[in-house]
């Protein structure tokens, strides 16, 4: 087939950048390349109106406002001069979210009165009410994604052509459990192998009209990535139990109120190993996630067509995002020893204030910044081919995304 | 003809009956290219031709006749709104998917109905408002009624055990054993008339802040600040009469699962927004009558307790006003959202019923009185709490 000769491009036609060359067969070799015209300014004004109106409606506007957030990013995503197009509505959201509220509500409420009356204490409370939030979290995740995945993939179309998804939803749940089974019980070890796994069955299903998209990952850069990250996490576990509560109790915090203070304190004046480990693990973390956007993205095929990188990602782009995350983190803690020292109307409206800030920083700035960068580095091959691509003649999806908003706001 | 069969039969694998051509037509695009069908045993197979290349695979119980068609147009697909349909031109191929799908014998796809926002959008507002006003306190009294006494009491142990971690200061013990205290406590709940009241034990708990609870499985909770607060022992005893009247009312269980229904309910609503603490402010704010209301009925039984004991209840009605007083100073915080009446409404409803008191019992003597400030070992600090109540005091 001709895509097996496109994805091992020439170096120097790679290196050429948006000029595009046609061989023999008339298919692009060097690719071409993904504009993302993302300008802050417009996308701030949304991101001020949507957090503004979703907190005079005291949540309500948020379909609209993510609707709204979503076609605006969809739409700054031009590929061969066309913009991806975002064609959910904000309504859609809202029947998914009741459809899903009626249907999930008694489980829920069930759920929760079990974990509220478990009549044990100390640890044994805390074990069994983590057994009952890993389960729900085990069997409600993977269903709110699959029926998020599907509304988005429905909703997104280039060239008049939609994205859908094939999947079985038993299947899907079956896999999934048995990955984050697999996560668990090494804990937390096979987490890069799991995440490749899942990606390449979720790309499996997913198709651009009639061409499926396909994944095939390389384990060992992503382990390699990982391992650091999972090492510090240990550190963290080690540290925290066998250093910071016994210091923590030396120092006299005994009631829970004295130890969030204390430990908050500890974090804030970044003392010990504590703090130093786990601002290791939201660094390597981070390095991870980068690399593992990099790695599946640049892995993916779409029926011919298929998605090569130019170049790596910019190392300030990792900087800038470290110290997002680290600035966010350090706010967060802010706001956890102004919690406990202050009354409770205040603290809200203070982290009312640190989540404006928050959700200001990441929709506004943040994104933009990373779409930019994965778009410079992003080529396509085989764009020619892109017209035969017709829409398949799938049962409509009519509701929005369902449980994924019963359960939180898990997406834009 | 038997070359082209064979050379399908290859395309679409062994099991697969090959059906014949069709156009695929893409609804949105407009675009059309002709496919060669085939079936197995639950889908019909679609692919390119002449490639062969796989194009699409629909199921055979999906399959009906596309809606409003003119005579002779024969179009297939999945659904009346699905994005793409097979046009089937030849009479031959119609007649052999015909009979290889039997799903096409039966009627045409309907035409979906347009969403209708406003009906959706009332109805879970409808929904919600139901929910909240009606399903809500009789859900909360049924789950209730279901938890056995040993469970409910363990549920109280739970909660005490909460508080006293809550409430734990380092070098100092939580819960006040001692003796001659708690005799002198247990000789001031007995000149209490409380007949109705189921058994209950009382704890006493180390802590200078004022603060009093009733916890499911019959326990009333109380500080030692509430005798250096109180300063008379006839306001303690109306204090362990209203908790008791908590318990003698059942409000323990019914208001904590009503709890966990509302804040379920709200937080859904709200969709876990800010971290789910707008969806925890809106389900105080509306659990808080209803609380208001439970501590209004806890003072009229403390109220017909203190009568029928014949204890004067103004001493309850002058603490109550102090304690809202200086709570007052230290946050405001309108009425609307407090979980309990203003002191002075609470006050009043006392003094309605300290003028009909003719002869009220002496408080407890100095000895007594010595002991339950002493029942933690120690006096308790009012310090803060002292200071502006006399500041109160004075003005």
């Amino acid at each position: 087939m001709l895509g097996e000769q496109q994805t091992q491009p020439e170096p120097a036609a790679a290196e050429s950048g948006a000029q595009s060359s046609a061989d023999q067969f008339g298919v692009e070799l060097s690719g071409r390349p993904v504009q993302i015209e993302l300008h802050r300014r417009p996308l701030t004004v949304l991101v001020i109106k949507n957090l503004i109106l979703t907190i005079v409606t005291l949540g309500l506007y948020r379909f609209w406002a993510r609707t709204n957030y979503r076609r605006k990013l969809w739409s700054a995503v031009k590929i061969d001069g066309t913009s991806v197009e975002y064609t959910g509505t904000g309504l859609e959201l809202f029947l998914g979210f009741l459809y899903a509220t009626v249907i999930i509500i008694a489980p829920l409420l069930l759920f929760l009165a079990g974990v509220g009356v478990i009549p044990v204490t100390g640890l044994q409370h805390s074990a069994v009410s983590f057994a009952c939030s890993a389960a729900g979290y085990v069997l409600v995740l993977p269903l709110a994604q699959f029926y998020a995945r599907r509304y988005r993939l429905s909703r997104t179309s280039w060239l008049g052509i939609r994205a859908s998804q094939d999947a079985d939803l038993k299947d899907w749940m079956r896999k999934h459990c048995r990955w984050q089974f697999i996560e668990v019980i090494t804990l937390g070890l096979a987490v890069p192998w799991t995440s490749a796994r899942r990606y390449e069955y979720r790309m499996r299903h997913t198709l651009f009209g009639t061409a499926r998209f396909t994944a095939t990952i390389e384990r060992w850069p992503i382990v390699r990535s990982w391992l650091p990250a999972w090492a510090f996490l240990v550190a963290v576990v080690a540290i925290y139990y066998l250093d910071t509560v016994p210091s923590l109790e030396a120092i006299g915090a005994v009631s829970v109120q004295d130890k969030i203070i204390k430990l908050y304190g500890l974090m804030e004046e970044w003392v010990g190993g504590f703090g130093l480990a786990l601002g290791g693990v939201i660094y390597m973390y981070f390095l991870y996630i980068v690399k593992r956007a990099r790695i599946f993205l640049f892995g993916t095929t779409i029926g011919e067509l298929s998605l090569i990188s130019c170049g790596d990602i910019d190392l300030s782009y990792k900087k800038f995002l470290f110290l997002f995350y680290g600035f966010n983190f350090f706010v967060l803690i802010k706001w956890g020893l102004y919690f406990v020292e202050n009354p409770v109307l205040s603290s809200f409206l203070y982290l009312t204030f640190v989540l404006f800030i928050f959700y200001l920083t990441f929709y506004a700035v943040m994104v933009p910044i990373v779409l930019r960068e994965i778009g410079s580095a992003l080529r396509i091959i085989g764009l020619p081919l892109a017209p035969s691509i017709m829409n398949r003649a799938e049962r409509p999806v009519r509701r929005g995304e369902g449980v994924a908003d019963v359960i939180g706001d898990v997406a834009i | 003809m038997s070359s082209v069969m064979s050379q399908s039969s290859e395309l679409f694998g062994p099991g697969a009956t090959v059906i014949g051509h069709a156009l695929y037509h893409d609804r949105v695009t407009g675009r059309q290219q002709a496919v060669q069908l085939a079936r197995d045993d639950y889908t019909l197979l679609i692919a390119m031709a002449p490639t062969g290349e796989p194009l699409d695979r629909w199921w055979l119980s999906q399959l009906a006749r596309m809606p409003d068609l003119a005579e002779g147009d024969v179009r297939v697909s999945v659904h009346a709104d699905a994005l793409a349909e097979l046009i089937v031109d030849d009479p031959v191929v119609w007649i052999a998917l015909y009979e290889a799908v039997p799903a096409l014998r039966g009627p045409a796809h309907r035409r979906s109905r347009p969403s209708r926002p406003w009906f959706w959008g009332l109805s879970g507002l409808v929904a919600l408002a139901v929910f909240l006003c009606v399903l809500t306190p009789p859900l909360a009294h049924s789950l209730a009624a279901l938890v056995p006494q040993p469970l409910e009491k363990a549920i109280g142990t739970t909660a005490l055990n909460y508080v006293r971690e809550l409430i734990r200061v380092p070098y100092q013990k939580v819960e006040c054993t001692d003796s001659a205290g708690l005799a002198a406590l247990r000789r001031l709940v007995a000149q209490l008339n409380l007949d109705d009241a189921p058994p209950f034990s009382i704890v006493v708990m180390e802590t200078d802040t004022p603060f009093a609870a009733a916890v499911p499985g019959g326990i009333v909770l109380i500080s030692n600040g509430i005798f250096g607060f109180g300063r008379n022992s006839a306001a303690v005893q109306g204090v362990v009469a209203h908790e008791v009247g908590h318990l003698v009312l059942n409000h323990g269980l019914p208001s904590m699962f009503r709890a966990i229904l509302v804040t379920t309910a709200f937080d859904l609503a709200t969709g876990g927004f800010g971290f789910g603490f707008v969806g925890l402010g809106a389900s105080e704010i509306w659990l808080a009558e209803d609380q208001r209301r439970q501590e209004r009925e806890a003072d009229l039984y403390a109220r017909q307790v203190l009568k029928s004991s014949n204890i004067s209840a103004v001493p309850l009605a002058v603490f109550l006003e102090w304690v809202d007083s200086v709570q007052n100073e230290d946050v405001y915080v309108p009425d609307w959202i407090r979980s309990h009446p203003p002191g002075f409404e609470r006050a009043d409803l006392l003094r309605d019923h300290a003028l009909l008191t003719s002869n009220p019992l002496p408080p407890a003597g100095p000895a007594d009185w010595e002991f339950l400030l002493r029942i933690c070992g120690n006096y308790p600090r009012p310090d803060k709490y002292m200071h502006r109540l006399s500041v109160s005091r004075a003005r």
